[in-house]
């Protein structure tokens, strides 16, 4: 924060301070998501905010945007201090945040969009909307932020670029000050980011101010002026971008000595190291379960060659949107590869399907549990037999004592806490993770993918999971470990890093450090 | 991690049915028959509300020669009313039923009478066509994504068409002694069509709940995309249920040309409505994951039920429609009124994922963030709410 304030200066030429935190702090239950963000952004400026999973980005947000209320702190708005209670009131203060999911609705041209909600300020007669009123607003805001986009046009049929631009033209049309932009970028491929970057050097000439949240060091340069670090609920600094490293900002986002403010990881990381020296040995011949060999979907997954052995828990770390669960879902046979192959147990893989490589013994977990990975309705056990019913069945009929006991025996292993009966929409994140774990056991999969299966769990059931994909790998399986959350690829042999598509590094166990990973993600090329 | 750590982070329902299962023996196999129960017993309520009604007022009501009649007339409505279960309850929907058992009935006649073609052969060839109609339906979904809503549509109109065409809109007489017994005759006093219905009502009862297929079913019906990621056949299975639809329709339809020894195109076009209503009624949601083969018994019960009743009431025939739809609403909207009930009791819809806390899953929210399934299920979910996860069994 000391170094936050010292940072300033730079951006006092273009007048008064849009935004000023002061120790905001907010808690859930059981969660304390903000301890104390402090900053405050110039007006005109172009601010950069980044951080970890976890590190508050979002919360800090969230009480801008009003959408929650701030335990403690204080905020002000153009040197005014203010109490945003709801996401009206900031929108009326000049506050407009565009998501990471476009919102705009497919079907309704442009103009449509960026009046949604507001039809009163275009009426005529009373009830009739003006549509030449409308038009002429859009128009406006689209101006505004210098883009050339027909407002008689489906949102639909434009670009997600373009989409993106109409959500921002839509904040402006509420007349926005201060746009916070959640990662802009995520969902646009890289030809179009210009156009977006292009829009925001224009919008900051005019004097808005602009909150720009990503993790892609290389964008930050080309757009922010300054950028703020958070870790663990703290504001660490601000720093102008330019002097300031890829690896710096990691080192400050993790902190020096991330693993140390999480104890329990790092004895079990031990135990992990342990049993993975065992591993090796054990498996020093190195026989290969998958082999991709140069998988292409563009633009999203770009000449992917990867290796999985034996024994082994492969990582896959990468930022969103960078392409790591496309190549799982190449592999898994979701997603149709344009190019490449894929190689299980050095036989190459024709099928096609995910049903068909799920029979040639690829599963493949997703990491979107509740859409693509449980069926909340039905029972534990029912969910557990799902892939393998032939297992369970005599005389073509599923026979419950069948059922109930191959549950029975998953339950116990993988530690799912929960009767056989009862419905998995009711489980905790975790135990859903864990049947769907269980599942794609029950199938004798060689090789499991598993993309994100931490995502939305506690603590303990995470630690768990990293013990069940050990004894999964230890059993002579292979593990493929998708993770966002870049320290805890820590437990795998051996990490790949993807960006934007490609594969981007490879580091070894003995080499693995999350500072290393999180640089090769957001920018280096090793 | 130990069982009170553990259970100290649930919610007080969650601790509840864990204290519950751990009261039982490990190996639990009630849970297969564990859910349908709630709404079948509301239903079987009303039902016996209509009896006692009916019984007061309706002179002729109770005695056998009506309860028979009220039998042989709901196993038309049932025959399809089974295989509608499955298929609504894989969040698919076949319209064309109606017109389809009337399309039977007269193909089945222009081949017997028309062209010669034995009675058997001709069976073979009505049912063969309309299992063949159903997975026309089925396929379209599955690969070409036309919702069934509108495929069936389509065929709804087709067939009705077809069957006027083919007999003029007249009735083709059909001699056959044989199909004569199958529609009008009884064994042991009990309309023969009545038991066709309960063998195919067993028949079904097994496959909903007792085989994969019948299990993937729902599993496609409750959510598609883990069915897809699980290798569920998800197409195949469109196909085979939408498959199975029509051959039910096409057994109707010959069954009710065997009782009015004719092909006749005007017969139970409405019928698509009454057995959607009756499945409805019956608990399986409109857009699929929950279905109740017992449900959908008690609602054709019920719906033949009002009809009949109405009739030995003297009510005007045009008004039997009416009457009848104004209680199919009130029995749906007891229904989900109730289920809304207990899901506020439960403590809403809500089921925010956030660190350290485990989400209650609400499976209605589910089923509103569900951006797929088809048109109507999609549009009737806002209607009729998904109720709580017990409901899960057929």
């Amino acid at each position: 924060m000391q170094l936050g304030a010292a940072a300033f200066g730079g951006d006092a030429a273009s007048g008064g301070v849009a935004l000023s935190c002061r120790g905001l702090s907010k808690s859930f239950p059981g969660v304390r998501a903000l301890s104390d963000a402090t900053l405050e952004i110039a007006e005109g400026e172009v601010r950069a905010l980044v951080g970890s999973n976890g590190a508050g980005k979002s919360t800090l947000i969230k009480i801008i945007m009003g959408v929650n209320q701030r335990d403690g702190g204080e905020l002000s708005l153009w040197g005014e201090p203010v109490l945003v209670d709801s996401v009206k009131e900031a929108r009326s203060r000049g506050v407009a945040a565009v998501y990471q999911e476009l919102s705009l609705v497919p079907s309704m041209t442009v103009a449509e969009n960026i009046a949604i909600g507001r039809w009163g300020e275009f009426e005529r007669f009373r009830w009739i909307v003006d549509t030449r009123r409308m038009r002429a607003h859009a128009r406006d805001a689209l101006e505004t932020l210098g883009v050339d986009i027909n407002v008689d046009a489906e949102a639909g049929e434009l670009t997600m670029a373009q989409q993106q631009l109409v959500e921002i033209a839509r904040a402006l049309a509420l007349k926005a000050r201060l746009l916070v932009l959640d990662e802009p970028t995520s969902s646009l491929d890289a030809h179009e980011v210009p156009a977006l970057f292009a829009a925001i050097a224009g919008l900051r000439e005019q004097g808005h101010t602009i909150l720009y949240i990503s993790h892609r060091m290389v964008e930050l340069r080309q757009v922010a002026d300054n950028v703020t670090i958070m870790r663990d609920g703290y504001t660490l600094g601000t720093y102008p971008i330019d002097t300031v490293s890829g690896e710096e900002v990691a080192a400050l986002m993790l902190g020096h000595a991330a693993s140390e403010s999480l104890p329990e990881r790092r004895e079990v990381g031990r135990t992990w190291s342990g049993s993975a020296t065992a591993t090796s040995s054990q498996h020093s011949d190195r026989e290969v379960i998958l082999e991709v060999r140069d998988v292409s979907l563009p633009p999203r997954v770009v000449d992917v060659s990867l290796e999985v052995c034996r024994g082994e828990v492969v990582g896959l770390a990468g930022l969103m949107g960078s392409g790591r669960s496309e190549v799982l879902r190449c592999i898994a046979g979701l997603l149709p590869a344009a190019s490449g192959d894929v190689l299980l147990e050095g036989r190459s893989v024709r099928s096609k399907g995910a049903r068909a490589r799920l029979a040639a013994g690829i599963a493949f977990t997703s990491e979107d549990r509740r859409r693509e990975g449980i069926f909340a309705a039905m029972s534990v056990a029912e969910n557990l037999a799902m892939s393998s019913w032939h297992k369970v069945t005599s005389h073509r009929l599923v026979s419950r004592l069948k059922v109930v006991k191959m549950a029975a025996e998953l339950m116990t292993r993988l530690g799912i806490k929960a009767g056989p009966g009862q419905d998995v929409g009711q489980l905790s994140g975790g135990n859903q993770q864990k049947v769907v774990l269980g599942r794609v056991l029950a199938t004798e999969a060689r090789l499991l993918l598993l993309d994100e299966p931490t995502r939305g769990v506690d603590v303990q059931s995470k630690e768990e999971l990293y013990n069940l994909m050990r004894e999964i790998a230890n059993e002579g399986r292979g593990v493929l470990f998708v993770s966002s959350e870049l320290r805890e690829l820590e437990i795998c042999d051996r990490t790949y890093i993807v960006r934007e598509g490609k594969v981007v590094g490879h580091l070894d166990k003995s080499e693995f450090t999350t500072e290393r990973v999180t640089a090769l993600a957001m920018e280096g090329g090793s | 991690m130990s069982q009170p750590e553990n259970a100290a982070r649930d919610t007080g329902r969650q601790r509840l049915t864990r204290g519950h299962d751990a009261g039982r023996s490990r190996i639990d196999v009630s849970y297969l028959l564990r859910g349908t129960r709630k709404n079948v017993v509301g239903l079987l309520g009303a039902l016996i509300a209509l009896y006692i009604v009916f019984g007061i007022k309706a002179p002729n009501f109770l005695t056998v020669s009506n309860q028979l009649s009220i039998a042989l007339n709901t196993s038309f409505l049932a025959i399809p009313a089974w295989a509608m279960t499955l298929v609504i309850g894989c969040a698919e929907i076949d319209m064309s039923t109606g017109p389809a058992v009337a399309f039977a009935g007269v193909f089945l006649g222009l081949l017997v009478t028309n062209y010669g073609i034995p009675l058997l052969f001709g069976i073979i060839i009505v049912l063969a066509v309309g299992t063949l109609l159903g997975a026309a339906i089925g396929w379209a979904r599955a690969y070409l994504n036309v919702p069934t809503f509108v495929g069936s549509l389509a065929l709804y109109l087709g067939l009705r068409s077809l069957a006027e065409l083919f007999s003029n809109a007249i009735p083709i007489s059909i001699s056959s002694s044989f199909l004569g017994n199958v529609g009008t005759g009884s064994v042991l006093g009990f309309p023969n069509p009545a038991w066709i219905a309960i063998v195919l009502f067993f028949v079904f009862l097994v496959v909903a709940r007792k085989t994969p297929f019948g299990r993937s079913l729902l599993a496609i019906g409750g959510n598609p995309d883990s069915a897809r990621v699980a290798g569920v056949p998800v197409g195949r299975r469109k196909i085979a249920v939408m498959a199975i639809s029509g051959a039910a329709a096409a057994l109707t339809g010959i069954i009710l040309a065997g009782q009015l020894a004719s092909g006749n195109s005007e017969v139970e076009q409405v019928l698509t409505f009454q057995v959607i209503a009756a499945v409805i009624i019956g608990g399986t949601a409109l857009f699929g994951g929950r279905a109740s083969m017992l449900g959908t018994l008690i609602g054709v019960v019920f719906i033949e039920t009002i009809t009949d009743g109405l009739i030995l009431l003297g009510v005007n025939t045009y008004a039997d429609g009416f009457v009848t739809g104004l209680l199919i609403f009130a029995a749906v909207t007891i229904g989900t009124g109730e289920l809304r009930l207990r899901r506020k009791a439960r403590g809403g819809r809500g089921r925010r994922v956030r660190q350290g806390r485990p989400a209650v899953a609400s499976p209605a929210s589910d089923a509103f963030a569900e951006p797929e399934s088809s048109a109507i299920a999609g549009g009737l979910a806002r209607v009729i709410p998904e109720s709580g996860s017990q409901e899960g069994r057929v």
